[in-house]
């Protein structure tokens, strides 16, 4: 009775932390939210630097999280999918009234990887997908004006 | 002579001497009862019943083969020249194994798939779209075999291409295209590649690269063969790149089929046999990760830390397109070449690859770790270097004479062993390591290392090379001649030790070596295993108890030379070899089927279809077929996802059968052997459906643009005709949503991949704008709306003069306008002031007045224009009533 006690007890902790996590990631707006109210929610990133691609952007990064700020104001947050989102379809279907625009992700090197976009420009979501995993591997909100 | 005296006395005599000369008699004994034991180690194996339904298959097709009169006495064992009669020969032995009983109904410009063998039939079946021009009729009747279509397609009267290409089959499973359509390509037309016209030629490999193709199937291991996902070879015409890729020769696609450009098939074998592997390879990671519940072993965490990958990615914001790039911290002294350091997709690939062709540079350019991991979990523990194979071979021939040496001892046996005299014969046996028995078993060592040396030349390439190229292997082949000759010896020599010192104990081992082969099928218990989370820790425990309850019910065996029994036994079927050669026999049998895998699938997709479209059903989650990157009707996705579990249980209900006689010789796989077959099924039906979504998908887009062509023609002609455009027209975005709403009537009943707002921005917003933009519809819209907007605003003029008129009166009556008062000269002033700040009240009030109307939906973009023309009039109004 003990043991299923705490195993009950445990558990619960767990899915409360994970969903805690969730909620903090939720509540990160790009175009709203600053560089420090981020770090409030998610606590100290695991890399804080600026981006390669951008030089007039930083990156901070987490295991779970990625968020780019310009200026001291978030402008996109990538996330990794939920279990029921890591499928293309998904998305496709669940956006199917909404404007799509659906891409091919250039490189400039070949990478044997072949890494699709699905666009929702109305949403300000950004879906990556990766065909050769058959799999969504990034979500990301960006900052609509 | 018949008292009991007599008997007494010399039964007494006996025992006394049977005590005295125990070991020799035991070992007179040990030799009878191993002559004896051969016996059953001859008994063929199909009649146990202890075995795998693919153990049994696989004997009974060695059998036909071994029967067979064409089977090729010479071997190919060079890169250099390879003759017709030798490839045919070849093909025929590999049509033999496939051979399963069943006839594929269907035909091929004129060809009856009946007058083909079953796996010749199967290729055909399972890829008419690849073979051929596509723009060409062609006439196959006369054809009895497969390479006589390919041949007539190549125009190749060496026949060479096409035996080529289907010796190709036979060893992978793939298939080389011969066709004008490359998977993907941007035109829906063949023969269009890369923004311009080819001729059919450019589209086919050379005979060169084919015999390219013939020497990498005979030299792919058994993980790079037969895999579920993979489909297709295409060549990229000469004088164009692959179309979307930046620098590389050659790309795999995600649905199973590899591109490659002329560049990457050098006649060079090492660099062709290492390009083309390589994307071979890439299926492989995706297989190797499915079975691990990973989508791909380069993508599990465990890959991308051990190798320090990290991933950069960004958004951009303004141009709405992802980036990413993949760094490493390994040196690039730890990279087997440039494109190895890409991406962990391509450095495992790359991997792959050079363990196989340079085995040398893998080694050299590698972290013992993961050259570890691939060496074990893709090469199941094989080597391909010189020292590598020196090893393999010399331990192989070792396992295959304590497999053999029964019957070599029975053969002396009953050669030098005179059952008449046994009493003095056991006494020279026992006295002497050189007796003819002894001498009799070291003679045929030789011919032994010949069999052995055949067989591995037989069963692997680069065996038959290290036998007969002495420039690549003359150090190693020596050494293992040498070796080989020396182990054996040692092998006679122990036995005979065993024999004098051991006696009745090497007679039991021997006994139960004979049990533990005829009853224990190794593959039947790595199937057993197979869901276990650690199956070769199970699959040794099996092994061992299976082993240990034979020898419990031998009591009279030392536990010390019991275990020397167990080593000796389980040394005969180590794990990785098991696991191997299962993995092959099992794709051996399921590849007959891959016809009737793939008409299931398109039996399934059919039905489903006929259900028709539902814009509003939700899609069903979890879904088994995700539909890839095409968007799939809700309704048919969710009716294509429910049947699939139960068509995988259905394909893995499979059996051959065979004609002996006038009975049937059955093979139907037992229920832990069908979730074996199924973790096959499963990878090759979800990609079958890929593949079909992939046709169904450019021939909807083809049928819709033709739909719509057509549909924009007739739909232009009538709507200009149609009165209700152009009557009541307030806006040109009144006038297109009513064509949206005319041409949504128009749409074609059923479309399964494209949804509905996509073919409405696609095809029916661009008629309408079409319409609305033709110059005749423009100008009669533009009169309508101008026409209408100033009756607007004459509408909203009135509602301005009246309520500017009460407030002129307002003004009127608070300052005196009659010239005879004597307040006019003071009130003119301020008069002229009020009825000037009257105007914008009215105004204000006007145009809330105007959003009222009924109208103003139409016009409220003008709302500004409307202010403005309004303060433009205001000098000459306010004047008019001062």
């Amino acid at each position: 009775m003990k043991i299923t006690k705490v195993v009950v007890i445990f558990t619960i902790l767990l899915i409360s932390t994970s969903c805690a996590r969730r909620f903090n990631v939720a509540r990160i707006v790009p175009g709203v939210t600053s560089t420090n109210q981020v770090i409030k929610y998610l606590n100290e990133p695991q890399y804080f630097d600026r981006s390669s691609f951008n030089g007039r952007e930083e990156v901070l990064i987490w295991d779970d999280v990625t968020v780019q700020t310009d200026d001291d104001t978030v402008t996109a947050v990538h996330r990794m999918p939920a279990s029921h989102e890591t499928s293309l379809q998904f998305w496709r279907q669940h956006y199917k009234k909404s404007t799509q625009n659906f891409s091919k992700v250039s490189s400039r090197i070949d990478s044997g990887e072949h890494i699709w976009q699905l666009n929702l420009p109305q949403h300000g979501i950004n879906v990556v997908y990766d065909e050769n995993l058959d799999q969504v591997i990034k979500v990301i909100y960006y900052y609509v004006e | 002579m018949w008292s009991k005296k007599y008997w007494r006395v010399n039964s007494k005599i006996a025992w006394k001497k049977f005590q005295k000369h125990q070991h020799h008699l035991m070992g007179v004994v040990a030799i009878f009862a191993i002559a004896f034991a051969s016996h059953g180690l001859y008994k063929k194996l199909s009649d146990q019943s202890h075995l795998s339904t693919f153990t049994e298959w696989k004997v009974y097709q060695q059998n036909q083969t071994d029967r067979s009169p064409a089977s090729a006495n010479t071997m190919q064992c060079n890169l250099n020249y390879v003759g017709l009669a030798q490839v045919k020969a070849e093909i025929l032995a590999l049509e033999k194994k496939y051979d399963t009983g069943t006839v594929l109904e269907g035909e091929l410009y004129g060809l009856n798939f009946k007058n083909l063998k079953s796996i010749g039939s199967q290729l055909v079946a399972d890829n008419k779209h690849l073979i051929g021009d596509a723009t060409v009729e062609y006439n196959f009747d006369s054809c009895t075999d497969v390479p006589c279509i390919l041949n007539k397609i190549y125009q190749d009267e060496t026949q060479m291409s096409g035996n080529f290409i289907y010796y190709w089959y036979l060893k992978t499973g793939t298939m080389i295209s011969s066709t004008n359509i490359i998977p993907h390509q941007e035109s829906p037309k063949a023969g269009f590649y890369s923004g311009r016209k080819h001729n059919y030629e450019e589209f086919l490999f050379t005979k060169e690269e084919l015999q390219n193709f013939y020497f990498l199937a005979k030299s792919l291991p058994e993980k790079l063969t037969f895999i579920p996902i993979m489909k297709s070879l295409h060549k990229v015409p000469r004088a164009v790149r692959i179309e979307g890729a930046k620098t590389a020769c050659s790309v795999a696609l995600p649905n199973g089929q590899i591109l490659l450009e002329q560049r990457c098939l050098p006649q060079d074998h090492k660099s062709f046999f290492v390009n083309v592997t390589r994307e071979i390879a890439k299926y492989v990671d995706r297989q190797e990760g499915l079975k691990k519940n990973l989508s791909s072993i380069s993508s599990s965490k465990n890959w991308v830390e051990q190798s320090v990958w990290f991933k950069e990615s960004y958004f951009n914001s303004y141009n709405k397109q992802f980036q990413y790039r993949w760094k490493s911290d390994l040196g690039q002294e730890n990279f087997v070449d440039k494109r190895a350091m890409v991406s962990p997709v391509e450095q495992v690939s790359s991997l792959i690859a050079y363990y196989r062709f340079d085995p040398v540079k893998f080694t050299n350019n590698t972290p013992s770790d993961i050259a570890q991991w691939i060496q074990s979990e893709i090469f199941h523990n094989k080597s391909f270097d010189p020292s590598g194979l020196y090893s393999q071979y010399i331990n192989q021939a070792i396992d295959s004479w304590s497999y053999q040496e029964v019957g070599i001892w029975k053969d002396c046996i009953d050669e030098h062993i005179d059952m008449e005299n046994i009493t003095s014969t056991h006494r020279d046996i026992a006295s002497s390591l050189e007796h003819p028995l002894f001498k009799c078993v070291e003679s045929k060592v030789p011919a032994f290392i010949n069999y052995v040396k055949r067989n591995i030349s037989k069963e692997n390439f680069e065996g038959c090379q290290f036998f007969t190229d002495s420039n690549q292997y003359g150090h190693v082949s020596k050494k293992f001649d040498d070796s080989i000759q020396r182990h054996l010896v040692e092998k006679v020599l122990q036995r005979k030790t065993e024999i004098r010192k051991h006696g009745n104990e090497v007679l039991i081992g021997q006994q139960i070596k004979q049990t533990f082969i005829e009853s224990v099928d190794p593959h039947a218990v790595y199937i057993d295993c197979f869901s276990y989370p650690n199956k070769a820790r199970c699959y040794k425990e099996e092994m061992t108890t299976k082993l240990s309850s034979i020898i419990s019910s031998h009591s009279d065996i030392s536990e010390y030379y019991q275990g020397i029994v167990k080593e000796d036994i389980l040394g005969l079927f180590p794990f990785d070899n098991i696991k191997k050669d299962t993995n092959e026999m099992t794709k051996m049998f399921l590849a007959p089927y891959t016809a009737k895998l793939h008409q299931a699938a398109n039996k399934m997709w059919d039905s489903c279809k006929l259900e028709g479209i539902d814009h509003s059903e939700p899609l069903k989650l979890p879904m088994t077929f995700s539909g890839g990157r095409h968007f799939v009707n809700a309704k048919l996705i969710n009716c294509i996802n429910s049947s699939v579990k139960d068509e995988l249980f259905k394909l893995a209900e499979l059996k051959a059968f065979h004609k002996i006689g006038n009975d049937y010789v059955e093979f139907k796989l037992k229920d832990q052997e069908q979730i074996f077959a199924l973790s096959f099924l499963e990878g090759r039906l979800l990609q079958t459906l890929n593949n079909i979504l992939d046709r169904e998908y450019s021939s909807e887009r083809v049928r819709l643009e033709d739909y719509f062509n057509t549909t924009k023609t007739n739909a232009l002609a009538n709507f200009t005709k149609d009165k209700k455009y152009f009557t009541d027209i307030f806006s040109f975005d009144q006038v297109s949503n009513m064509c949206n709403d005319d041409i949504k009537k128009l749409y074609p009943e059923n479309y399964f991949y494209h949804s509905k707002s996509e073919v409405d921005n696609k095809y029916g917003r661009t008629i309408c704008s079409t319409f609305t933009g033709l110059p005749d519809v423009k100008q009669r819209l533009s009169a309508q709306v101008r026409d209408q907007w100033l009756k607007n605003r004459k509408v909203a003029k009135s509602y301005l003069e009246e309520n500017f008129q009460e407030y002129v009166d307002d003004c009127n009556d608070e300052y005196s306008s009659d010239r005879n008062s004597r307040r006019y000269s003071k009130d003119r002033r301020l008069r002229k002031i009020c009825i000037e700040e009257s105007y914008g009240q009215a105004l204000s009030d006007s145009i809330e007045m105007w959003r009222d109307h009924e109208h103003y939906d139409f016009f409220a973009q003008k709302e500004n224009e409307l202010v403005n023309y309004f303060y433009g009039q205001k000098s000459q109004i306010v004047r008019k009533s001062l």
